[in-house]
């Protein structure tokens, strides 16, 4: 028993010295086997009560119990601590993680993306398929701007073609008679899409450039309707308290025609152009204008990019520099 | 077109302040682009003044001493000016008073001798180009200390509007006074001009060849006129509108273009050669040295004024210089036309000139006016230049009748979504100059008669807009009805759908502009006859309509690593262009394209790196992702990329995937490789989804490590195990690449990870092996080499 007692001290006082020395986990699972595996020196000592006379049997199973548990739980504090002590060194959660690439919406999109949503909100179905080199029908012609006319001078046009049949689209508004041409009224329709003009680069026009544009056509359309169109369009876009103004203009392919400026940040902006569509379009697709009337407006899509986000240089929207884009 | 304030008060009564008139204007839809006060810092700071006394200045010997009598003192003042003398009336600018070239005159000591301001030239008053001296009053007419600003015309305002191309009519103070006049209520006090005609001067003859070119030509003589300079009101309100001054005759034309819209041309009667005008197209060959100095070549288009040997004029264009008014001309021939704005754009189109004439005749001039004007040029010159006027020879054919139209109360109202009295819609009719009878009796029918100098009303909805343009837009409320029988919608495509996948991919989205030059587009054809090309391009680097958005991409990767923005990661999203003959439009196909070059930044964690092919490879993932489809690439011979290949969608191609060339990338001044693709959109599907059946139970995964010669492409494996495909295997991925030792040289090992899994039940290992082995046994089959199966002897 003595024998027992002498050897329970011993295993104990070489156990607290080594345990104090043990950092990491492995080591302490060796340490763990040393002493509790099933020949380790705690497993072991048990094998000896067998010896111990029966009246010492219960002090010397209380002895060694006490040992067992003792070492048990200075393991598992050990291990708390050198978990602990682990998270602490292994993770400095103040580092930043790893490098990540994070995709951009061009700001172009997000305009558009606005602009197609106020526009579904309104009724209009939004049409982004169409071609982008036109004939001079759909483009001039059946808009009611004859060859020779003045207002050609309007659109500064591109041609691919010598005789001049072919060109690039100086607006959306060919849109108009394509859908018109396909489809009975009425018919509400929104066009953004991608316009073309003899411009060179500067700090407020492109040589390519977005436009977006609107039709409604049905019984009794009105002024008064394309101005409550327009004044919600343009509260949703630039806020509730928006004012717009509209003052007489001249477009061929409407009558009246008018030009719209918003109240924004302290100027008024032009910005758009609109009128009742000219019933001589209306003839152009066949549809008869004591039957139907209609609404058209259409705008600069870059320039509304530009005053939303307070974008100086138009060029800024398309050279691809990185740093801008991440800006969006 | 620049205009007057106190002139346009001249012809029309109106309450309006000049800045009110800026906002009237706005709202007839007259655009102002430009307002000022001319006497801006001179008003109080000029004066009238008389020289009472003039010295020699001591210390200089040109310049002179004089003292100034200026109404309330006398000042003392240097000057410069040649002329001056004791007794002369000058105009004396006092120190504060800022001209209109921006210079502000200060009391100064000129070599010795206090100055206290100026006297001012016509030059310095921004009344003339240049001066030989100061303005010199009329005697008798001024006392020292008056105001001289009104005498200069400068006590004004002065417009810049801009007049659509419709309103030719508002081309002259005329027209723009009565579009006032319907705005204002107030009467016309348009100027009366009566000529006693003599008619022994005798008319000149003139023969109109092509009467829908040249509807009419008026034609009037004035003999033994006196050309001088025109009186100072005459040139000070023309320099005041941008127009330079000449000689008497020539600034009367141009007074009355200005005044009625209608642009006149006077000749030189003598330089005339034989006795007729004859209106003719040009004969091929024949050219016009014009009143600007430059020769023109002409060609059987261009309409000319020509006497009997010659062309004399551009019709309706410019003049000839050889038959100008000079101050030796004694007889004038006063041309009042009128040109069809066709012929007259033609001509300005080829021969890129533009003048205050043509730009009226494009617009539609009133061909009523031609004998008007004439009248009052005639009327004037006899004023200002003296001499005999003749009758006039109105040469014309059939002309234009009045339009009347019928405008109906209930397609007003439609059309305006508003109820307009019909007594206010006669007003502002009438009020137009527009004649106005009730057709219906009630005012629900109307029959106006528009007058022709409105050409650009000629149905209902035009007078319509008169009369909302009148009474104000404003005025008319606003309705908002809702939508309707009609749904918003935006049926989106794979255009739109691609836009997800890219940013989820981490792809920033790039927007370029669709030209590029044609060596840019060379790399990217088979053949040049595929690309689209602008015959009048901005300029030739914009001069092709790309067959490609990988150009575009280049140019903004070229940028963005030249300004050391180092990872390029950039997709857009576009149109290419391809040719198809001048008899069909081109063909535009909506294309994905994705470049990636340059170096993924490093950071504490992970080493910088060149970023490579396989960067751009997860762009076809994230597609493939987000559309739920299987894209393939199989090798391909691409003229722009080494290597290359094709991207393929059930069985078709849609796309080319590869890194740029060193010689394409050398000519976009590139220096790091470029991993680009272009996919064409209008091939796929739109992403779809439907739920399936999440497997409940795991999977049980096998590796097969193969054996292959180098050039082998992982695809071939991928295509192999695809064919033999077991009913459960779930998924295969490739795991590891390996070449080296111990394999053999040449060769590589590709370890693929299979995943074999049952919808409703855990498969037992022997199911598994069973598949496993059938599966190398296919590979077997079809001649590959397993490791650790039979790759004895390759080993």
């Amino acid at each position: 028993m003595e024998e027992l007692r002498g050897k329970v001290e011993q295993i104990r006082k070489e156990f607290n010295q080594i345990i104090a020395e043990v950092s990491d986990l492995d080591a302490l699972e060796r340490l763990r086997i040393r002493y509790l595996g099933r020949k380790g020196e705690v497993t072991e000592l048990f094998k000896l009560l067998k010896s111990v006379p029966a009246e010492e049997k219960r002090e010397a199973g209380r002895l060694l119990n006490e040992l067992k548990n003792e070492v048990r739980e200075a393991i598992a504090a050990r291990r708390q601590e050198i978990e602990a002590s682990f998270e602490r060194e292994a993770y400095d959660i103040t580092l930043p993680g790893r490098p990540i690439s994070t995709g951009h919406k061009h700001p172009l999109t997000q305009v558009f993306e606005e602009l197609n949503e106020i526009a579904i909100g309104l009724g209009f179905e939004v049409i982004t398929k169409s071609p982008e080199i036109e004939t001079d029908y759909y483009n001039f012609e059946a808009l009611n701007i004859p060859a020779h006319h003045p207002a050609r001078d309007m659109w500064s046009t591109l041609f691919v073609t010598d005789d001049h049949r072919m060109l690039l689209r100086t607006h959306t508004s060919p849109v108009q008679i394509r859908t018109m041409e396909k489809r009975q009224p009425p018919l509400r329709i929104f066009v953004p899409g991608r316009v073309y003009r003899l411009d060179p680069f500067d700090q407020t026009h492109a040589p390519a450039f977005y436009q977006a544009e609107g039709l409604y056509v049905d019984r009794n359309v009105s002024f008064a309707d394309l101005k409550g169109t327009l004044e919600l369009f343009a509260k949703e876009l630039f806020g509730p308290k928006t004012k717009l103004k509209f003052v007489p203009s001249f477009f061929p392919f409407t009558e009246p025609s008018a030009e719209v400026s918003v109240y924004y940040n302290g100027e008024w902006l032009e910005i758009l152009g609109c009128g009742m569509v000219h019933p001589r379009v209306f003839e152009a697709v066949g549809y008869d204008p004591e039957e139907w009337s209609g609404f058209a407006f259409g705008f600069g899509v870059d320039r509304m990019a530009m005053i939303k986000f307070g974008i100086k240089d138009i060029r800024l929207l398309y050279e691809s520099d990185i740093r801008f884009l991440k800006e969006f | 077109m620049k205009v007057l304030y106190n002139w346009l008060k001249e012809i029309v009564d109106f309450d309006y302040t000049p800045d009110e008139l800026v906002g009237v204007m706005e709202s007839l839809g007259i655009e102002v682009e430009d307002f000022k006060y001319l006497a801006d810092g001179l008003k109080g700071k000029v004066r009238v003044a008389r020289i009472v006394k003039l010295s020699d200045h001591p210390n200089s010997d040109h310049l002179k001493i004089a003292v100034l009598n200026v109404g309330d003192g006398e000042v003392t003042v240097v000057s410069g000016a040649p002329g001056l003398y004791e007794g002369a009336t000058v105009i004396w600018g006092a120190p504060g008073a800022m001209l209109p070239n921006g210079m502000k005159l200060e009391k100064r000591v000129i070599r010795g001798v206090e100055s206290n301001g100026m006297p001012l030239s016509e030059e310095e008053l921004g009344l003339a180009d240049r001066s030989e001296t100061v303005i010199f009053l009329p005697d008798g007419k001024f006392e020292p200390g008056d105001d001289p600003l009104p005498y200069l015309g400068l006590d004004d305002y002065l417009y810049d509007i801009h007049i659509t191309p419709n309103r030719g009519d508002l081309l002259g103070m005329i027209g723009l006074a009565y579009d006032i006049k319907a705005k204002s209520g107030g009467e016309m006090h348009i100027p009366e001009f009566h000529v006693d005609e003599e008619p022994e001067i005798g008319t000149y003859r003139v023969d109109i060849e092509n009467l829908k070119a040249c509807p009419r030509y008026v034609a009037r003589i004035v003999r033994d006129v006196k050309v001088q300079a025109s009186p100072d009101w005459l040139r000070y309100r023309l320099a005041l509108i941008g127009q330079r001054p000449i000689n008497n005759i020539v600034d009367v034309t141009n007074y009355v273009l200005f005044l009625t819209g209608h642009p006149i041309h006077a000749f030189d009667l003598d330089r005339l050669e034989g006795d007729r005008i004859v209106v003719r197209f040009a004969r091929k060959g024949e050219k016009l040295l014009c009143l600007d100095g430059v020769e023109r070549e002409l060609d059987p288009q261009i309409l000319v004024i020509a006497d009997e040997r010659k062309p004399v004029a551009i019709a309706g264009v410019i003049g000839g210089e050889e038959t100008g008014v000079t101050e030796e001309t004694r007889n004038i021939l006063i041309e009042s036309a009128m040109f069809d704005q066709a012929t007259i754009r033609r001509a300005v189109t080829a021969l890129k000139v533009t003048t205050e004439s043509s730009y009226r005749f494009e617009r539609k001039a009133d061909v009523n006016a031609a004998p008007l004007a004439s009248l009052y040029a005639a009327s004037m010159v006899k004023e200002l230049a003296g001499g005999r006027v003749g009758p006039a020879n109105d040469v014309h054919g059939e002309l234009l009748k009045p339009v009347t139209i019928t405008l109906r109360q209930s397609y007003l109202d439609r059309l305006l979504g508003h109820h307009i009295e019909p007594k206010t819609v006669v007003s502002i009719l009438e009020g137009l100059g527009f004649q106005v009878e009730n057709e219906s009796g009630d005012g629900k029918k109307l029959s106006v008669t528009v007058p022709s100098r409105r050409r650009d009303i000629s149905i209902e909805a035009d007078l319509v807009e008169e009369v909302a343009r009148i009474y104000g837009y404003d005025n008319i409320p606003s309705r908002l009805e809702s939508p309707g029988s009609l749904v918003g919608k935006w049926e989106r495509s794979p255009f739109e759908a691609v836009l997800d996948a890219m940013l989820m991919a981490g792809f920033i989205e790039s927007k370029t502009i669709e030209f590029i030059s044609p060596e840019d587009a060379k790399y990217f054809v088979e053949s040049e006859d595929d690309l689209v090309r602008i015959i009048n391009p901005v300029n030739d680097l914009y001069s092709i309509v790309r067959p490609s958005l990988i150009p575009s991409l280049l140019q903004a990767t070229s940028i963005n690593l030249r300004r050391g923005n180092r990872e390029v990661r950039l997709f857009e999203r576009g149109k290419k262009f391809k040719w198809r003959g001048p008899n069909e439009l081109p063909e535009e196909t909506e294309v994905l394209s994705v470049v990636v070059a340059g170096t993924k930044e490093g950071s504490w964690i992970e080493k910088e790196r060149q970023l490579d092919f396989y960067d751009l490879k997860v762009a076809l993932q994230a597609i493939e992702e987000h559309f739920r489809i299987r894209l393939e690439t199989e090798p391909h011979d691409i003229k722009f990329m080494y290597p290359g290949g094709v991207v393929v969608y059930n069985g078709k191609q849609i796309g080319i995937i590869g890194e740029i060339k060193k010689d394409v990338l050398k000519h976009f001044d590139i220096k790091v490789p470029v991993f680009a693709l272009e996919i064409e959109l209008t091939e796929l599907p739109m992403p779809m989804r439907k739920y399936t059946q999440i497997p409940k139970f795991p999977p049980v995964k096998r590796d097969i490590s193969i054996l292959v010669d180098r050039d082998v492409h992982y695809g071939e494996i991928e295509k192999a195990i695809e064919e033999l495909r077991p009913e459960y295997l779930s998924d295969f991925r490739v795991v590891d690449l390996y070449e080296g030792k111990p394999l053999p040289k040449g060769k590589k090992s590709i370890t693929i990870s299979l995943s074999f899994q049952h919808p409703e039940k855990t498969l037992r290992d022997t199911e598994v092996d069973a598949m496993f082995d059938r599966l190398v046994r296919g590979l077997i089959d079809r001649g590959f080499i397993i490791r650790g199966i039979n790759d004895e002897g390759v080993k």
